[in-house]
């Protein structure tokens, strides 16, 4: 059996615990609650604050003097508050960010990525020797002068690992050079990058790796590159989902489990109890379960991760789980499972994912009949027939009108998450069949105006 | 495949910064950086460079390039293998190129010659200054701010918002923008033009889950608030934001009373009456 070492336990401890704080003051603006927060992460009062002072430092880094007279909690707040013309940047990205380097490493570190890209590619020996006559710091002599071969190896090991320099041996000795990508490029060109890069952090899923490569590449433009900060401000996005960030941390966190075909043991707080009208009151009870990870689903509607997996302990044909991404903690690898099973798992998970608008345990298939009306045909088209093709996943058009009005038809397992979608045309959509749909959209509709009428 | 690596720990890239090193007693003048991505940095990118339409962004010769340079990200494991996008829109992008050149007339200051049509079918020829590309991510569109040139008129008056889609054509235009500069700065929607929705939870049914409530509002500037139990969501939205927030609301059906602002209940009650009349006619 494999496990993570005592290094990876506990940086998923720690992320988890400053995501869900992140989250807590994203999602629930206002009603944040301490206590809640500190029963749910098993912290103190003083790790919750030092936590949060971590946070709000670490979103204010080099705009310190914003955070002004206000608090932390506040400083914090605000920071994460998006608003697409006046504060721009998604700061939740910046969970990435706080894995924390040992000071001789990170001095060791720099100094071998500066010696590197100042003086191109050098052996071990060159470098050894640049090691001990340079330093950027003058106090940075205590923690490189002493290095020797081996301990050398060790560090140019990791940043070859990471991609950061590359390794080559000729003649019995190994040389090192920084492996640069930014450099690569001219002014326009970079520009272009970052647009592109912004445009996948927002639009895209997983975005996470986006966020730390976009203020590498501003480092790099503004920085290196003397590219001025007004030439990258030119776009603004409009509805963003940007707590949808925060959970690709445990998505990256399962891929090796799913790469390498094996269980995982999580601890998981039941959806059962967490669908009451509560704000996480029922978060502490958490189950530790252990199962097969199959396939990682996100729902663009409400920008929620989900994993599909199966129970290890349950019989071959039994439904699959449906488990939800902000749920899970605790992650460890659990045994290889066997690749027949593993097989016939994910081609069982492939079926029951087919025809499902998002995600539910509906397993019979219902066929959906709506009519869309239009007020008028625009010049540029028909924008509610534009709307329904771009959106309706695989439904299709099968009658069309000389009004413009059209009838859509979906063969879909479950009819309940596809209402919200239809609501959201408002009388532009009618659904004609199955008679329940119609008549529960009715039984809503009714139940609409029933409220305001009352309220009148 | 780390996602959280110490190697993007910022007292380490803010040593990076650096453009000094002592050699010998003496200080030798080097560049910042080199800020170098990790390889779960560079596999996500390689991804996306192989996978979406980078017209709107990139030239084809710097597409190129990066994919070269990215080429060693080949067998790195991806996230994508594991993953189905539910709901994911399936939008076709005529509007990349001209996307890519407005971007460049922004980033340079660069006045333009515009034709674009509008919604009703009207043609205009016209001059003008962009000043910044708007992509509105539920619908997956491009627009375009931009400020129609007419030195009779308020700026405020003279500030065009146009699909991408609509428009045929943009030039470069060699005239003086110093009349622009200024007016720039106080045509974006501001704060206090914000409008508040009070926006009651009462779900029909007891085990609904109000998260999804708070997380369908989270790009809107929000609070909550908590009163005997139930939950109310304020949303501070500018007036152009309107269509979307109605068409959000619509999303909760009964399971939501919008209290204000009036004009906006009206348009709600007002959709709901004819959307029930045409289920009763039919």
């Amino acid at each position: 059996m494999y496990s993570l070492g005592g290094g990876e336990v506990k940086q998923q401890t720690n992320v988890k615990k400053r995501q869900e704080i992140l989250r807590s003051f994203f999602v629930y603006d206002g009603v944040h609650d301490l206590n809640e927060v500190m029963e749910m992460l098993g912290v103190s009062e003083s790790t919750y604050y030092k936590t949060v002072k971590e946070m709000t430092d670490l979103l204010y880094l080099d705009e310190m003097s914003k955070i002004g007279r206000q608090s932390n909690k506040e400083a914090l707040q605000n920071r994460i508050k998006y608003d697409p013309y006046h504060n721009m940047q998604n700061f939740l990205g910046r969970l990435y960010q706080t894995d924390k380097i040992e000071e001789t490493a990170m001095i060791r570190y720099a100094l071998i990525l500066k010696l590197l890209d100042h003086y191109g590619e050098l052996s071990t020996t060159e470098l050894l020797a640049k090691l001990g006559t340079h330093f950027l710091e003058e106090s940075d002599l205590d923690h490189t002068a002493s290095l020797d071969k081996r301990a050398l190896k060790r560090y140019v090991d990791v940043l070859v690992a990471d991609g950061l320099i590359v390794k080559s041996s000729r003649k019995g000795e190994s040389f090192y050079r920084v492996q640069t990508l930014f450099d690569h490029f001219w002014e326009d060109e970079l520009i272009d990058l970052h647009a592109f890069i912004t445009f996948c952090t927002y639009a895209e899923i997983p975005a996470a790796p986006g966020f730390l490569l976009l203020d590498k590449l501003k480092e790099h433009m503004l920085k290196r590159a003397f590219i001025p900060q007004e030439k990258l401000e030119h776009t603004i996005y409009q509805y963003p989902y940007c707590g949808r960030v925060l959970d690709e941390y445990m998505c990256y966190e399962l891929l090796p489990i799913l790469e390498e075909g094996r269980s995982v043991k999580m601890r998981y707080s039941p959806v059962s109890e967490q669908r009451k009208q509560v704000v996480q009151k029922s978060r502490r009870s958490k189950e530790l379960i252990e199962i097969i990870p199959l396939k990682i689903v996100f729902d663009y509607h409400f920008a929620r991760w989900y994993v599909l997996g199966s129970p290890v302990q349950s019989v071959p044909g039994e439904e699959l789980q449906r488990y939800r991404v902000d749920y899970i903690s605790h992650i460890s690898k659990g045994a290889a499972v066997d690749p027949d099973l593993l097989a016939q798992l994910r081609e069982q998970c492939a079926s029951e994912l087919e025809n499902s608008w998002c995600v539910n345990y509906v397993s019979e298939v219902t066929k959906v009949k709506v009519l869309f009306q239009v007020d008028k045909v625009e010049t540029h088209g028909n924008f509610i027939k534009k709307k329904v093709q771009e959106q309706g996943q695989w439904g299709q058009i099968t009658e069309e009108h000389e009004d413009g009005s059209f009838v859509w038809e979906i063969d879909v397992r479950g009819t309940a998450e596809i209402i919200p979608w239809l609501r959201s045309f408002g009388r532009g959509a009618t659904v004609l069949e199955p008679v329940e749909m119609r008549n529960q959209m009715i039984a809503d509709l009714r139940e609409v105006l029933a409220q305001y009428e009352a309220c009148e | 495949m780390k996602l959280v690596n110490k190697l993007n720990d910022p007292d380490f890239i803010d040593r990076l910064r650096l453009t000094n090193m002592n050699y010998e007693a003496e200080e030798i003048a080097i560049e910042a950086g080199p800020f170098v991505p990790t390889n779960t940095e560079k596999a996500w990118l390689f991804y996306f460079l192989r996978h979406e339409d980078t017209g709107a962004f990139l030239d084809a010769d710097t597409r190129e390039t990066l994919l070269r340079l990215l080429n060693d990200q080949q067998a790195s494991p991806s996230l994508h293998n594991y993953l189905t996008e539910k709901g994911k829109p399936d939008i076709e992008r005529a509007e990349a190129p001209l996307v890519k050149t407005l971007r460049s007339f922004i980033s340079a200051e660069t006045c333009m010659h515009i034709s674009y049509q509008t919604n009703n079918g009207a043609t205009y020829n016209e001059e003008g200054i962009p000043y910044w590309l708007m992509y509105n991510i539920a619908k997956k569109r491009w627009y375009l701010w931009w400020l129609r040139h007419d030195p009779e008129c308020e700026p405020l008056q003279r500030r065009r918002l146009t699909p991408v889609t609509n428009i045929s054509a943009v030039s470069s235009l060699d005239i003086d923008k110093t009349p622009y500069a200024e007016e720039l700065e106080q045509l974006l929607p501001k704060y206090e033009d914000k409008r508040v929705a009070a926006l009651l939870w009462k779900p029909l049914y007891e085990n609904m889950d109000v998260q999804r409530l708070f997380h369908a509002f989270s790009s809107f500037e929000r609070e909550i608030v908590e009163e005997n139990g139930s939950y109310q969501l304020l949303i501070h939205y500018y007036p152009e934001e309107e269509k979307y927030l109605l068409s959000k609301i619509r999303l909760f059906g009964p399971h939501v009373r919008l209290l204000s602002p009036k004009a906006l209940q009206d348009e709600l009650i007002h959709s709901a009456k004819m959307a029930l009349k045409n289920y009763t006619k039919s």
